[in-house]
């Protein structure tokens, strides 16, 4: 990946939910980042830990998570390149949650005094990562939706809705495909179900038309039924209107 | 059909087991099930996982379990057996130890 390409990413990430004017995305080119390539199943912040920078994440599949004493692991939520998981740490010192590859990554990390400059210097950037975190915090409310009151095939026709309105925001998708590198087990920390019920829902989806999967990648085959199988709306995502279908 | 799987004492809990095969509509293709009473009472639903589960075809998952059985944890046991004998030290007040989880 050139130099430029992740923070093409970033920036694509950011205009799909916000304007920037040219002198803005030169800002965010010109920030430092420390880039590093990291494992599958590798942690990049521990719960308790206090980060002094933030992790962009250019390539991969990340995820927020936080486990119980007895092992159990909650996934709190999916990340994909161009989005900074970690975004709260510049206000919140300590991390209150982890973040975990689930997926070959790599990261770029951006010192949070950068970030504090560059907020200073540059509102409406400011404005956008805020606008970012709230964006967030919408998506915690539909999972929370989802956790408690959704059936185990909602859950999950949700999800994969959303990865693809996410993923197609940055580039990621090929029409109505893309590359979803997670195993049933952690679909299942994520939605709150067993891998046994992952499975079965994965079947009825094939079963009914909706998805299939090839060579790692999801294909939705329809994607008005997945919608409705999933009662899936994108307006929490706040995308850009040119980026929703 | 019914069978008894342990007299009342035999196991030094005074608990008798039946298990009653069922049909349960499980989706992705599971429909073997089993219930499983104590002493009269239903205290757990067995499913036995379809081809498509592929490592795990053949074992048996808590679909449902009451009242001490009931768990957040994803249980699957090798056999009837096997799970007769969880179910056993949970009934017994046992906690969580000897449960066997993915």
């Amino acid at each position: 990946m050139a130099p430029s390409d992740h923070v093409n990413r970033f920036i694509r990430k950011l205009e799909s939910i916000a304007t920037l004017s040219d002198d803005e995305k030169q800002a965010l080119c010109d920030l430092p980042m420390r880039l590093k390539a990291i494992d599958a199943d590798q942690d990049i912040v521990r719960e308790g830990d206090r980060p002094n920078e933030c992790c962009l994440i250019l390539e991969g599949f990340v995820c927020r998570y936080m486990m119980l004493d007895d092992g159990r692991r909650q996934i709190l939520s999916f990340h994909t390149p161009g989005d900074i998981p970690d975004l709260q740490s510049l206000h919140l010192k300590v991390m209150d949650h982890s973040i975990g590859t689930l997926a070959p990554s790599s990261v770029a990390f951006i010192p949070h005094k950068s970030l504090h400059e560059l907020n200073d210097r540059y509102p409406r950037i400011a404005g956008t990562l805020w606008r970012d975190t709230l964006i967030d915090a919408a998506i915690f409310r539909l999972w929370m939706v989802g956790l408690g009151r959704k059936s185990a095939y909602e859950r999950i026709s949700h999800l994969l809705c959303e990865l693809q309105m996410r993923l197609r925001a940055v580039g990621l998708t090929n029409d109505h495909s893309y590359q979803l590198p997670l195993t049933q087990s952690e679909l299942a920390d994520a939605t709150g179900i067993s891998t046994v019920h992952v499975n079965r829902v994965l079947q009825d989806l094939k079963k009914d038309g909706l998805v299939t999967f090839q060579n790692g990648s999801l294909v939705i085959e329809d994607w008005e039924g997945l919608k409705k199988a999933g009662e899936f709306d994108p307006t929490y995502l706040h995308l850009d209107p040119g980026e929703v279908t | 059909m019914t069978r008894t799987l342990s007299s009342p004492g035999k196991n030094g809990n005074g608990i008798s087991f039946t298990e009653q095969p069922v049909r349960v509509a499980a989706g992705g293709g599971d429909q073997e099930g089993c219930l499983i009473f104590a002493d009269d009472w239903l205290v757990a639903v067995l499913v036995r996982l379809s081809q498509a589960h592929e490592a795990l075809t053949g074992r048996w998952f808590l679909e449902a379990g009451f009242g001490p059985l009931a768990t957040k944890h994803n249980m699957i046991f090798e056999d009837l057996h096997d799970a007769e004998a969880w179910i056993s030290r949970r009934l017994k007040g046992d906690g969580q130890a000897g449960g066997r989880h993915s």
